[in-house]
This record gives C-alpha cells, sequence and structure tokens, in this order.
C-alpha cells in the first residue's frame, strides 16, 4: 500500500461519486426542460394585470455593449407602461454616461433612467450598484440583466408571469447563451458550458429539489424580500448566489425557465475569461465559507443541499481532478507507481464516453447545437477547456487566502468587453433588439 | 548430491558446493566441465539425446556405454557408484571417441565464452525470401528441440566453414548452387585443386562440401564412418551423388500440388503440399515416406551413405517440421536399431491458485483414474501463501504429486523485460512458497525469448528440466541470433511443445521430449479428449519423476530427486498425500484500503454496466428530443409547442374538441 494508492482510490470514487450526481441532474434537468419546451412558458396573469417592472442593469465601463443591450430591453414584449429600465453608470470611466444621455434623448417615451456613481458611492462592485438602483427603482418585481445581455422579447415577461404563479416562489431565472459562440475556441467551449453545466445542472436541481440558483442576469425577483434582506451583499463578488441562499433560507424557492433565453457576451480571450472565473469561483467560495454553518441547521430547509452541493464541488470534486491530474502526469513521468486492484483503463475510457453522452443530451435539447462539430469540440473540451477548471479554483483559493492575510479589499474584477464582428454571433440568436 | 548436479549450479553458489564434494566426484566434474552432461560429443552423432528430457531407457538403469548415450554414463555417475568405476566409465567413453570429444569438451567448457561453436553446420540462402525464414526457423526450432546446436551460415561463406563441421544441413536453395559445379568438381578432386577453389563461390561451397575434393581422402581410405553427414532438403547437387547408386528424378516442371505421406511412430500422417519443380531421390539403400504427383509416387525422404535428402521445399508447416525432427534423428543415428524413444508429457497449463479447486481435483482424479502421467504448470505466487485459498489449491497439488502427476512452475508473467536478478527473486520466492505447502515444483517452463537472452542463462541453469511454452522466438530471427548454443551448453533437459499432426493437438514424434499444453479453461470432455488423444498415441507417456531433477533457488535453497528420494531444503519429504485441516475463519488482516481496494475491483463490473446502461438511456433520450426539435423548429404546425401566452390551453382545448 502507498500514499498514491490511497489518493487514486480516493479519486476514483470521488471523480465517479460526481459523476454519477450529474447523470443524476442530466436526467431530471432533461425531463424537466423537454417538459417546459412542450408547454411554452408561458402562464396567464390573474386579472390580465402585469405588475410594475424595474429592470436593473450595473454598468461598469460597459460602453462598447449597452446600446445593444439597452435597445433589447426596451424592445420588451412586455406593456410599456409597466416597466422601466434603470442603468446604474457605476463609476464608469469611458463614455457610458455620454451614451446613456444619447439613448435617453433617443427613447423619450420609455422609461429608460440612467443613475450615474462616482468613485466615492459607484465603483464597489455589482452589488453596490444593483443596490443603488433598488433604491430608486419604483416596480414591485425588480428584474436584473447584465450590461453586455441582449435578452429574446419575451423574456421578461416569461419571468414575471411565472413569478406571479406561486407566492412562495421568490424569484425566477433565464437561461442565458452565448452571444458570441463563433468568435473563437474559447467561446465555443464556454457555449457549452453554459448549456451544460449551469443550465442543464440548474434543470436537474430544479427538477428534483426545487433548487435554484441565480445566475446573475436575465431574473425577476419579488421587491419585498430584497428589502426584507437589504438587498444585495456588497461583499459578495458572487451577489447573485449569495442573494439565492438567503431566500432558500426566508423559505422562498426560486424557478428556472428555460424558454426565457438572453443571449451575453462570453470572453473570447483566455486571461479575460481567466479573471473572470476566478472571480466567479471567489464568489462562490466565499458564499459557502458564509453558509456553511446552515448545513447543519434544520431550519435552513433545502438550501442546506446546495451549500453540500458546493461542498462537494469545491472541496471533493476538485481535490480529485487535482489529484488524478497529478497522478496521471506523475505516472507518465514515471514518479508515481499505482498499483490499485481493479483500476482498468476500460473504465476510464467508460467515464469519458459518459462526460460526452451527457453534454451531447444537453445538447440535443437546442437548435443547431446537437452537430458533429459539437461532439468534437466536447471531446476536444474534455482535455483541455475542462483542465482549467481547477487552476480557476486554486488561484481564486489562493486570492483568498492572500487577502484575508493582507487585509486586502476585495476587488471587483471586471470583465472587459469587445466589440463583435457579424461572424461572431451566435446565427441562432433571436435579438430583442 | 550429485555431481552433475552441481556442476549445473551457477556461479558462487556452484563454487561454494564443490568444495564440499568428495575428491572423486570433484574429478569427474571437472572432466565432466560445466556441461558435463554434453559429453554426448563421445558419440559419433553428436546429435545423441544427453540434452533433452527422459529418454524411455530410464535413467535409473545403469550405464551401458555401448549404446552410445554418455549422459546416461554422465547421469549414472551421481549414482553410488565408485569413484573408480566411475573414472572407468568414463575412460571406456573416451576410447570410444575421437579427439574431437574432448575439443568438444573443452568447447563446452567454454560455455561461459560468448563464442560457443555448434556441432551442425546449417547453410541458408544468401537472399532470404520468406520461405527461406520460415525453414530456417524450422531448422533452428528442430535442431533445439533436439538438443543439437548450430551454427548458420549464408551458402556464399559455407566453403570456409564446411572442413569445421562433420554435420551440414543444406537448406533449400543453397545445393543448387553447388549443384551446377558438380561436374567441374570432380576433375578438381582429381586433380587435387579443388581446395584452390575461391571461398564464396560455388565452387568452392561445393568442392569443400565434397568429401573427396575437401581433402579427406585419408579418412576415406580408412573407411571410418567419421565422414561428413549432409543433409540436402528441396535439392540435392549431382557430385553429392556420385557413386551412391542413386537416381535422380526430376518431376514436370511448374509448381505441382502433391500429397506427402509420412508415418511418425507408427501413425500414418499425409498432407498437401506444394512444390516447384522438385526433384527426388530413388536409393534402395534408405528411402521413407512418399510423395504423390498425379499418378507418380516418389520418396519423400531418401539416403545414401551418410548422407540424407528429403524432398520437401518448405518446412514452416507442422507436417515438414515434424518430417525433419524425424529424419535428422534417423540420419544422426548411427545403428541399426532404433533411436532413444521420448516420452510425451500432458500438461494443465498456466493453473492459477484462484482455479476452481473443485474442477481442478476433478480433473486430477480423472488423469490418475486413467493412469495417466501429467503435469500441472504453476503459476508463480509471490505473497498471500498463507490464505487459505492459496492451501486448498495446494492440497489438490499434493493429491496429484501422490497420484502419478507432477508439479512445474510456469514462468512469472513478465511485460516490461526480463531482470535476471528479479526473476531469480521471483522464482525463489514462489517455489518457497509452494515447498512451504508441501507441493514440489520439479522444473520450469518458459517462453522461448528466454533461450536467446544470455541474461537469463543463469537463472535458466539453475533447473535440470525446462520445459519450452512456445517455440514463437525462432520466428522471423536473424540467422546470425539464431544459435542457441550457449543456452543447450547449460545442459538442461529440454521438453519442447509438441508438434501437432492432427485436431487433437497431439504430437506424433517420439525423438525428443515433448510437451502437450492444455488449457484447463476448456471444457473437461474437451480437456480428456485431448488427454486420451496423446494417452492412445504411441508414444510413450513416463512420469516426470522417473528424471532426475535439481532446483537451485537464491538463498541456497533446493531441490533434488534422484529418481527415488526427494531431498527439498535438507529435509527429506514424504510425497504420500495427507489432508490437512486449515482455519475456516482465516484472519486476512485486511484493513479498511485492502477491503476498499477488493471492494473497487468488485465495483468495476458495476460501473461497466452502470456507464453502458448511461449511454444507451442517454441515446435513447437523445432520439427522443431531437424529435422534439424537429417537431418544434421543422414541423411547426404540428409541433404542439405553445408559443403565447395561454396557447398551450388553448391548443388542447381545440384537441379536445376533435372528433
Amino acid at each position: 500500500m502507498s500514499a498514491w494508492d490511497l489518493l487514486s482510490l480516493y479519486a476514483i470514487i470521488a471523480i465517479w461519486s460526481m459523476m454519477a450526481l450529474n447523470v443524476f441532474l442530466s436526467v431530471g434537468g432533461y425531463h424537466y426542460i423537454l417538459t417546459e419546451n412542450r408547454k411554452g412558458g408561458h402562464v396567464p396573469v390573474p386579472d390580465g394585470h402585469y405588475p410594475m417592472v424595474s429592470v436593473l442593469v450595473p454598468a461598469h465601463n460597459e460602453a462598447l455593449v449597452l446600446k445593444r443591450t439597452v435597445q433589447s430591453l426596451l424592445n420588451f414584449d412586455y406593456p410599456k407602461d409597466r416597466y422601466e429600465v434603470i442603468v446604474i453608470n457605476d463609476n464608469s470611466s469611458d463614455d457610458t454616461g455620454g451614451l446613456m444621455k444619447k439613448l435617453e434623448s433617443e427613447n423619450p417615451r420609455s422609461r429608460l433612467i440612467c443613475v450615474s456613481t462616482d468613485k466615492v458611492v459607484g465603483g464597489n462592485g455589482k452589488s453596490n450598484a444593483l443596490n443603488i438602483g433598488l433604491s430608486i427603482a419604483k416596480g414591485s418585481v425588480i428584474a436584473v440583466y447584465d450590461a453586455d445581455n441582449t435578452p429574446e422579447r419575451d423574456a421578461l415577461r416569461l419571468l414575471v408571469e411565472n413569478l406571479l404563479t406561486d407566492d412562495k416562489l421568490g424569484a425566477v431565472i433565464g437561461k442565458f447563451r452565448t452571444r458570441n459562440r463563433n468568435a473563437s475556441l474559447l467561446t465555443r467551449f464556454v457555449n457549452i458550458e453554459t448549456l451544460t453545466h449551469q443550465c442543464m445542472n440548474q434543470a436537474g436541481r430544479y427538477f428534483f429539489f426545487r433548487l435554484c440558483t441565480i445566475p446573475g442576469t436575465n431574473y425577476v425577483i419579488r421587491r419585498d424580500i430584497l428589502e426584507k434582506v437589504g438587498g444585495w451583499d456588497v461583499k459578495a463578488l458572487s451577489e447573485d448566489t449569495e442573494i439565492s441562499f438567503r431566500i432558500y433560507r426566508m423559505g422562498y424557492y426560486i424557478k428556472l425557465l428555460p424558454q426565457s433565453v438572453t443571449w451575453e457576451q462570453e470572453p473570447h480571450l483566455l486571461g479575460i475569461w481567466f479573471r473572470q472565473r476566478v472571480r466567479w469561483a471567489k464568489g462562490n467560495l466565499y458564499v459557502m465559507a458564509k453558509n456553511f454553518k446552515y448545513t447543519f441547521d434544520k431550519d435552513a430547509g433545502r438550501m442546506r443541499m446546495d451549500v453540500i452541493y458546493y461542498v462537494l464541488t469545491y472541496g471533493i470534486m476538485l481535490s480529485s481532478l487535482v489529484l488524478s491530474d497529478i497522478i496521471f502526469v506523475g505516472g507518465l513521468l514515471g514518479f508515481i507507481h499505482v498499483k490499485l486492484a481493479g483500476f482498468s483503463e476500460l473504465l476510464w475510457g467508460m467515464a469519458i464516453l459518459v462526460f460526452i453522452s451527457n453534454v451531447m443530451l444537453t445538447l440535443s435539447l437546442e437548435k443547431n447545437e446537437f452537430t458533429l462539430e459539437s461532439f468534437g469540440l466536447v471531446t476536444v473540451m474534455l482535455f483541455t477547456y475542462a483542465k482549467l477548471w481547477a487552476p480557476v479554483v486554486l488561484k481564486a483559493m489562493w486570492d483568498m487566502l492572500l487577502d484575508h492575510l493582507l487585509h486586502r479589499r476585495v476587488k471587483w474584477d471586471k470583465t472587459v468587453r469587445y466589440v463583435e464582428s457579424a461572424e461572431d454571433v451566435n446565427p441562432d440568436m433571436q435579438s430583442g433588439g | 548430491m550429485r555431481s552433475e548436479d552441481l556442476k549445473r549450479i551457477p556461479g558462487k553458489i556452484r563454487m561454494g558446493r564443490v568444495k564440499l564434494l568428495p575428491a572423486a566426484l570433484l574429478t569427474v566434474t571437472l572432466l565432466f566441465g560445466p556441461a558435463g552432461v554434453r559429453a554426448e560429443a563421445a558419440s559419433p552423432s553428436s546429435s545423441a539425446p544427453a540434452a533433452q528430457a527422459s529418454p524411455q531407457a530410464s535413467v535409473t538403469q545403469p550405464p551401458t556405454p555401448s549404446d552410445g548415450s554418455p549422459v546416461l554414463v554422465a547421469q549414472s555417475s551421481s549414482s553410488s557408484a565408485a569413484p573408480e568405476s566411475v573414472q572407468t566409465i568414463l575412460q571406456e567413453n573416451s576410447g570410444a571417441t575421437s579427439t574431437e570429444d574432448s575439443s568438444a569438451g573443452n568447447s563446452a567448457e567454454g560455455d561461459a565464452d560468448d563464442t560457443v561453436k555448434g556441432s551442425f553446420l546449417v547453410i541458408y540462402p544468401d537472399s532470404l525470401s520468406g520461405t527461406d525464414r520460415d525453414n530456417l526457423s524450422a531448422a533452428a526450432a528442430v535442431l533445439t528441440s533436439l538438443g543439437d546446436t548450430a551454427d548458420y551460415v549464408p551458402a556464399k561463406k559455407a566453403a570456409g566453414a564446411l572442413d569445421d563441421y562433420d554435420n551440414i544441413i543444406w537448406l533449400p536453395g543453397t545445393a543448387e548452387t553447388s549443384d551446377t559445379s558438380g561436374s567441374g568438381k570432380a576433375e578438381d578432386a582429381e586433380t587435387g585443386t579443388a581446395g584452390a577453389a575461391e571461398p564464396g563461390t560455388p565452387d568452392a561451397a561445393a568442392s569443400a562440401a565434397e568429401p573427396d575434393a575437401a581433402g579427406e581422402a585419408e579418412t576415406n581410405e580408412a573407411g571410418a564412418s567419421s565422414d561428413k553427414h549432409q543433409m540436402f532438403l528441396g535439392s540435392v547437387p549431382e557430385w553429392a551423388l556420385q557413386d551412391s547408386g542413386a537416381t535422380l528424378t526430376q518431376s514436370s516442371a511448374g509448381e505441382s500440388g502433391a500429397e506427402a505421406v509420412y508415418t511418425f511412430s507408427g501413425t500414418r500422417m499425409e498432407t498437401s503440399v506444394s512444390l516447384q519443380d522438385p526433384v527426388f531421390l530413388t536409393n534402395k539403400e534408405y528411402e521413407e515416406g512418399t510423395v504423390r504427383i498425379g499418378s507418380g509416387s516418389y520418396p519423400l525422404a531418401s539416403g545414401w551413405g551418410n548422407d540424407r535428402y528429403l524432398a520437401l521445399q518448405a518446412y514452416g508447416s507442422d507436417f515438414a517440421r515434424a518430417l525433419l525432427t524425424q529424419e535428422i534423428t534417423l540420419w544422426q543415428w548411427p545403428y541399426l536399431n532404433s533411436p532413444h524413444s521420448y516420452t510425451e508429457y500432458v500438461v494443465l497449463d498456466e493453473v492459477y491458485p484462484f482455479t476452481d479447486p473443485d474442477r481442478l481435483l476433478k480433473l486430477v482424479e480423472s488423469m490418475a483414474e486413467k493412469k495417466m502421467n501429467y503435469v500441472i504448470s504453476v503459476m508463480p505466487i509471490y505473497k498471500h501463501a498463507d490464505y487459505p485459498a492459496f492451501q486448498q489449491f495446494c492440497e489438490v497439488l499434493k493429491y496429484a504429486q501422490a497420484s502419478g502427476g507432477a508439479v512445474i512452475l510456469h514462468s512469472p508473467l513478465i511485460q516490461n523485460g526480463v531482470d535476471d536478478g528479479t526473476l531469480q527473486d521471483q522464482l525463489t520466492t514462489a517455489t518457497e512458497n509452494y515447498f512451504a505447502m508441501g507441493v514440489y515444483p520439479l522444473a520450469l517452463s518458459i517462453p522461448s525469448d528466454w533461450i536467446f537472452n544470455d541474461e537469463l542463462h543463469d537463472t535458466l541453469g539453475r533447473y535440470r528440466t525446462l520445459f519450452l511454452e512456445d517455440m514463437d522466438a525462432f520466428e522471423g530471427r536473424e540467422p546470425s541470433d539464431l544459435s542457441t548454443a550457449k543456452f543447450l551448453s547449460l545442459g538442461s533437459q529440454l521438453i519442447t511443445p509438441a508438434i501437432p499432426l492432427d485436431h487433437t493437438g497431439a504430437g506424433y514424434l517420439d525423438c525428443c521430449a515433448t510437451a502437450v499444453y492444455l488449457n484447463i479453461d476448456e471444457k473437461d470432455d474437451e480437456i480428456a479428449a485431448a488427454a486420451a488423444a496423446v494417452r492412445d498415441s504411441s508414444i510413450p507417456m513416463q512420469p516426470l519423476w522417473d528424471m532426475n531433477q535439481t532446483v537451485y533457488l537464491n538463498k541456497g535453497g533446493y531441490l533434488f530427486w534422484d529418481g527415488s528420494t526427494l531431498e527439498v531444503d535438507g529435509s527429506y519429504p514424504d510425497l504420500t498425500y495427507r489432508p490437512e485441516e486449515y482455519p475456516e475463519n482465516f484472519d486476512y488482516k485486511r484493513n479498511v484500503y485492502y477491503r476498499a481496494t477488493a471492494d473497487l475491483a468488485g465495483q468495476n463490473r458495476v460501473l461497466i454496466i452502470f456507464s453502458c446502461f448511461v449511454l444507451v438511456l442517454f441515446v435513447l433520450l437523445g432520439i427522443r428530443s431531437r424529435k422534439d426539435m424537429r417537431r418544434k423548429f421543422i414541423l411547426p404546425d404540428d409541433s404542439g409547442f405553445e408559443n403565447g401566452p395561454g396557447a398551450g390551453e388553448h391548443e388542447k382545448a381545440d384537441r379536445k374538441e376533435e372528433p
């Protein structure tokens, strides 16, 4: 027996357990999405009365993409007098403010409001900007969209209609797709990832456990809930995840509505992507640490399962993947020798096949995504893009450790936008703009 | 402890034990040298079966110098005979041998050197086709199985080597070159210029090969039987037939389909062969077998004087290889009576400790019931030898040992090269584990590539008897790498795989010791049928216990069997079977790790089944969702998908109203 044997054993058990969990969630998610697709997603509003909605759009240096976003938001298939768009120009140093003035003047009849902050009030991240927007919002329902989004026309209406179906429904989230799918190999990977590990996974969790996590964009939430919880947590880099946990603790639940779609621009360069994902990982780790104490609190309700899920992901899954990679590379170089009984290459191959088939099942639910090209991408992705997840989380952990030791202020790492070319855009996108 | 066994002890161990020898036995040892069993050089035919296992003339018989088998002398010298008688026997044998005998002994003495001269010269074509390579491999395999050493030269270099060998085999495609100059050679011989032929030319080859032209007139005049023994395969030059009285017949030109018929040890075998412009030799002096072409019938093997001719041109087939084996044996046998008859062993191959003990017991009992002598080749076990499963396995082996069976150790399964030190350690550990359970592996079975691995010879020399598991290593080997002289100089009793001549897999050759390997994973009736075929053949079956056996391990461990007494590590175990009881509640001392590992191994199958299930499920779900997508995007009118608030409800209502 060697330590490497033990570690290998641990990694194998952990990876297969997580894979089994993902298969389980995929089956549930598949059933849920297919059923929802057949329903269409629209639900009649009681008395035909749509509530007032305030659409919040935090924008920090978003001049490159904001015009398209605002146009999409103003073009919602929602009663024009029943929603307002509030853009929070959060201490931007680019021409976001000027652009907003221009858009306001171009759309005099629309309820388009632009709030600009300076570095004293603003510039403290998305949560802070959202709280500023909330302070002037008039709607009983709050919708949030990122500044790079182009939601489909019916996205908001679908979300609101469903929110009104159940008083215990605290929020409804939609799906986000990759607008610039064809920009690079990276954006193609991101496109598959968002469909698979975010949408499908969410759908599975919702189907089995009525659990969802707010993704940060394309969601509606009851205003009274926000007021009760005191708005968004300004310390959280993943304000969406953090507030999701609080919603659950209050006894509400969150619903996923896959028919409500927004298209967003994803990082097309690895460096930008890496910084964005490190920020997400730091945010999730913060939330996990903050809520871990509720794991054993019966009153915390079903959110405890989400905490466990995060612990499994960032604890068990991360460590097992890192270990298996170390053992694999060490074995190739001849430094590590594992003599585990029962370990076979067939099993390894089967694991890969399960992964690929799992992803392809998700893609089969999307228009023009279930292709041979996608199959090739998934296969390549497994050995490249998927391997980046561990470095991302490790970097996030390292940053958090330094933040803690050096008492550094948590920094919001803004995702840098770029101007898309026509070729970059996913041809399946139904722009609301 | 016996002398020839001690000679087999390599390196330091051997030296340490020699010091303990009585002086007389030490003399025997020194006279025979480390490869004393190769004293068969005393025979006019150096292919005497000294290095082969279990001649039917049992080793327990007293030596009979007149039978020309000095190996028996060597073996008997280790018995209780007085040193004087041993010396006498040796001297008698020495008297019957030429000075070559001692030189052969010296050659064997020099086994540790890189060059070991073979007793045969095999001449192959200068340019090797695929068939030529097969012929070469077959010749090497056959000679090795007969315990004969050989050197290999291309035809163009044969001239310089012929003088050094008494036994020469001309492979197909080599004798033609000399045939073209055969007539000229007679003149050359008469004028005494034959020896002046340019080396490397056909003339030179022919002149050297032809006894007269080779300047051996004195020998010929003396009429001694030390003339060269030549065997021609596929074709024969005219010069070789001078004064032979043989008639050369050439069949019709072109490729001919033919039937070859030959009787192996009383069993007539017939097979189709392909011959290109075949040449046959009719000679009343010696003819064996028949080749039928159309209505014509010709001798398959012919002989005159010391020479032989085989008409087949390709020796890659089992039939041809068996024919070559048989004919070489007869060719080399100098007496009127028949050569020694050797045993065929039935080997239950690759028997693992996790073999179902009940089934193994059933097989063993079946063999014992039929009075069969059989061998069980057990896989080496390095750890967990105290587990009940291993103990139960050994119970069956002990029972087999006591009821006519013998146990040998199968070679370890080594994937990444063989290291001599590791191999010796493994063999020692495995053998000691079996010793501890009262099971005594008498020999080792090895893959044929170990023959050519000089680094392993130290290990192989520790076993008096070696079973060859296959002959694969002879195939495709370059001529320069084909020599097995160094391996054979170890003096091991070699048991090669039987050449199957029919569907039963049984061999029909008794000119060398062979083994028929049976896979115990086969069905019982198939094993029984194969065993019965061996038993019912004319080849004798002798117990492995009939031969002397020695096994030397690391750290001084050893096994010694002299045909009557078994000595193992200084004790004399009784082979009588006595059942032993083993604790039912064995403490495996397995910790969490071992349990988890074992569980993982067990779960492997479950995981694979799970994966297959998931794959099938996902494919089915994928098909279903694609159908839905098709209806949604390609056939929207019939989709059933809803596109507006309450649309689904309306549509459902509409549908309900439809008849």
